[in-house]
C-alpha cells in the first residue's frame, strides 16, 4: 500500500498535470473499518494569467506600424491558412488585390473572412496562426503600391 | 453543483467594478470585456484579463453577445455577470450562455420572459397575488389599438417598451392627440435602445411613490425579501435619489409586503436577485414592474441589512443555499443613495469630458461606488452616471446630516455634475420631511426654471 505522502505526491502531480485547482479522494480499506479522506486545494497559487489576451502593447504597436494595417473584426481566433497544414493565405512580399482573403477569425463556430480592403504588397504578418485575437487586433500591414497591379 | 472561479463581467463602470470586487472578495478570478473606448477605464485595469469585444458603440460591443460569448470561452471563464442594462434581461442571451456550459449569474431564462417582459410579468403578478394597476391586456399592436385601450383606460396613460427598463422607453400621455404624436417615438425609441419595439399602456396614477422590495431566491426554494427602497425623487423616470428604508411606510404596510412578495416570489420559483417595483399611493401598492437582475440602488439595502448582494447572487449561482431565513434579516439604521451624473446641475445636458481632479469623500458610513478617477475621459457614448454615493447612519435625520457632509466633500473638477442639485433637494423641506411623489422633482426643476426666468425679465425691465 503507498504511503500517505506518496499518495498526496502523485495525486499533486496528477493534478498538475489536468490543471485542476481542488480534489477529494475517498478511500476505504479494511470492508470500511479504515477509511481516508485526503481534499488538496491548489486555489492560491493559480495566480499565473491565463495566456492568450495581452491587451496593453497591442495598442502601442499599432502606433509604430507605418502602412495600411488590416484589423480583427471581431473577437475570436485567428487563422492564416483555409484549414491546418494548408498553405498560408498570404506570406511577406506576396501581392495582394482589394477584396482578398488574407486571414479567417473563428467566433462561435463561424469563420468570417478577413480581406484587404486595398492593392498592395504583404509588408508584415503580425497575427499567430491558432491564436486568440480581440476586437481591433493588428493582423497584417499591407504597404500600398502604386499601380500594383502591373 | 457548477464550480465558479472565474467570471466575466459583461458590462463596463461603477457596476463591473462592483462585481470585479465582489469577485475578488471571494477568491474568483476575473475578465472584463470593452469596447474601444473604454481601453482606459477602471475595470479593465481591476480586472485579471480583459478583451476588446468591439468598438465604441454598445450594439457592437457591451451588446454583442457572441463576442462576448466567444471572449467567455477563449479565457475559460465558468460564468457571466451581466450587471445592470445591457445583456442582463435577455432570456435569448441566456440560453446561449447555458447552452455554451457557461453558468448564467442572475435569473434563469424563464424567469426573464415571464418577469422581465413587462407584458407578461404582470400576467404573472396577477396569478401569484401581487396587486396590480388597470392597464392594456398585453401588447399593444397599433395606433387604433392604442387609443382604443387609452379610452378604456381613460387618460392619462403611460406608454412602455416591453423591453425597456431604467426610465427609457416611455411617455406619459394625457390626450388622443399627445398619444398619436407619442407612439411613433417611443416605438422607434425602443428599437433603437433595446431592439424590440413591443408596447404596452397603463393607468398613470398622479402622486405616487415609487417604492421596491428586494429579492433573493435560491435554487432549493428558500427565498428572502430585504425591506423596501423608496426612489421616488425621479426625473425623466430616472432615479436621482434612493433610500432604504421608506420612512413613509408604517411597520404593518412594510410587513404586509414583504409577505405578500415572499409568497409571490416562492409562487413563481424566483431563483437570485431581483427587485418588485411598486407605485404606492393612498396607503395601496400597484405593482410597476419586475427587474430581473441587480439594480443601481442595490447598496442602499446592502448597507442597512450588512449584505453583499452580489456575492450572493455568486453563491445562489453555484448552486449554494442561502442558509438564512426572513426572520434573520435585521434593518440597521438608514441609508440614502445619490447618483452622480456628468450632467448640467440645471439643464441636465450631458457634459463628458476629462476628469482634472477626483476626490471622493470618506469617514464613517460613507460609500463611493464609481469608475472615474483623476486625469478619466468619459466618453460620451454610454451612460451619464460617473458615481453613486451611499451613505449610511443610525437614522433618516442623521443620514441627511452625513450625507450634506459628503456631498461638501466630494470634488469632481473638470465636468459639470449634478452634485450642487443634490445638495440642494437635500436642504429642501419638502424632501427632508418626505412631502415628495415621483413627480416632485420635475415640477420642483419647472418652477425653478420660471422663477428664474422671471427673475431675468425683471432685471431687463429695470
Amino acid at each position: 500500500m503507498a504511503s500517505f505522502r506518496s499518495t498526496v505526491e502523485n495525486m499533486s502531480k496528477l493534478m498538475d498535470e489536468m490543471g485542476i485547482t481542488e480534489l477529494d479522494l475517498e478511500r476505504q480499506l479494511l470492508l470500511g473499518l479504515y477509511r481516508k479522506h485526503i481534499h488538496l486545494s491548489k486555489q492560491q497559487t493559480v495566480a499565473a494569467p491565463a495566456a492568450g489576451f495581452v491587451s496593453q502593447s497591442k495598442t502601442n504597436v499599432a502606433d509604430k506600424i507605418s502602412g495600411h494595417v488590416l484589423k480583427s473584426p471581431m473577437v475570436g481566433v485567428l487563422y492564416l491558412a483555409p484549414e491546418p497544414g494548408a498553405k498560408p493565405f498570404v506570406k511577406v512580399g506576396a501581392k495582394v488585390k482589394a477584396g482578398d482573403t488574407v486571414a479567417l477569425v473563428e467566433a462561435m463556430k463561424t469563420f468570417n473572412p478577413i480581406k484587404s480592403d486595398i492593392d498592395g504588397v504583404v509588408k508584415e504578418i503580425l497575427g499567430t496562426d491558432g491564436t486568440a485575437v480581440e476586437f481591433d487586433t493588428p493582423i497584417i500591414v499591407i504597404e500600398q503600391v502604386p499601380d500594383a497591379a502591373d | 453543483m457548477p464550480q465558479i472561479k472565474k467570471v466575466l463581467i459583461a458590462n463596463r463602470g461603477e457596476i463591473a467594478l462592483r462585481v470585479i470586487r465582489a469577485c475578488r472578495d471571494m477568491g474568483i478570478r476575473t475578465v472584463a470585456v470593452y469596447s474601444t473606448a473604454d481601453k482606459d477605464a477602471m475595470h479593465v485595469k481591476l480586472a485579471d484579463e480583459s478583451v476588446c469585444i468591439g468598438p465604441a458603440q454598445s450594439i457592437d460591443s457591451y451588446l454583442n453577445e457572441s463576442a462576448i460569448l466567444t471572449a467567455a470561452l477563449l479565457t475559460n471563464a465558468d460564468a457571466i455577470h451581466p450587471g445592470y442594462g445591457f445583456l442582463s434581461e435577455r432570456a435569448d442571451f441566456v440560453d446561449k450562455v447555458e447552452q455554451h456550459g457557461l453558468v448564467w449569474i442572475g435569473p434563469n431564462a424563464d424567469m426573464i420572459r415571464k418577469m422581465g417582459d413587462k407584458v407578461n410579468a404582470k400576467q404573472t403578478a396577477i396569478k401569484c397575488g401581487l396587486p396590480v394597476v388597470p392597464g392594456s391586456d398585453g401588447a399593444i399592436k397599433t395606433i387604433e389599438d392604442a387609443l382604443c385601450w387609452a379610452d378604456k383606460i381613460g387618460y392619462p396613460v403611460m406608454i412602455k417598451a416591453a423591453a425597456g427598463g431604467g426610465g427609457r422607453g416611455m411617455r406619459a400621455v394625457h390626450n388622443a392627440n399627445e398619444l398619436r404624436e407619442a407612439y411613433p417615438l417611443v416605438k422607434a425609441e425602443s428599437k433603437t435602445a433595446f431592439g424590440d419595439d413591443t408596447l404596452y399602456m397603463e393607468k398613470l396614477l398622479l402622486h405616487p411613490r415609487h417604492i421596491e422590495f428586494q429579492v433573493l431566491g435560491d435554487k432549493h426554494g428558500n427565498v428572502v425579501i430585504f425591506g423596501e427602497r423608496d426612489c421616488s425623487l425621479q426625473r425623466k423616470n430616472q432615479k436621482l435619489i434612493e433610500e432604504c428604508p421608506a420612512a413613509v411606510l408604517t411597520q404593518k404596510q412594510r410587513d404586509d409586503m414583504i409577505e405578500i412578495c415572499k409568497n409571490a416570489a416562492k409562487k413563481m420559483k424566483y431563483t437570485n436577485a431581483g427587485t418588485f417595483e411598486f407605485m404606492f399611493e393612498g396607503g395601496k401598492f400597484y405593482f410597476l414592474e419586475m427587474n430581473t437582475r441587480l439594480q443601481v440602488e442595490h447598496p442602499v439595502t446592502e448597507m442597512v441589512y450588512g449584505v453583499d448582494l452580489v456575492r450572493e447572487q455568486i453563491r445562489i449561482a453555484a448552486g449554494e443555499k442561502l442558509g438564512y431565513t426572513q426572520s434573520n434579516l435585521v434593518a440597521h439604521g438608514h441609508a440614502i443613495e445619490f447618483r452622480i451624473n456628468a450632467e448640467d446641475a440645471e439643464t441636465f445636458i450631458p457634459n463628458p469630458g476629462k476628469i482634472t481632479l477626483y476626490a471622493p469623500p470618506g469617514g464613517l458610513g460613507v460609500r463611493v461606488d464609481s469608475a472615474v478617477y483623476s486625469g478619466y475621459t468619459i466618453p460620451p457614448t454610454y451612460d451619464s452616471m460617473i458615481a453613486k454615493l451611499i451613505v449610511h447612519a443610525q437614522s433618516r435625520p442623521a443620514c441627511i446630516m452625513r450625507a450634506t457632509r459628503a456631498l461638501d466633500e466630494f470634488v469632481i473638477e473638470g465636468i459639470k455634475t449634478t452634485i450642487p442639485l443634490q445638495k440642494e433637494l437635500l436642504e429642501n423641506t419638502d424632501v427632508r420631511q418626505l412631502k415628495t411623489d415621483n413627480h416632485w422633482l420635475e415640477n420642483y426643476l419647472e418652477e425653478k426654471k420660471k422663477s428664474a426666468e422671471e427673475i431675468v425679465e425683471k432685471i431687463n425691465e429695470e
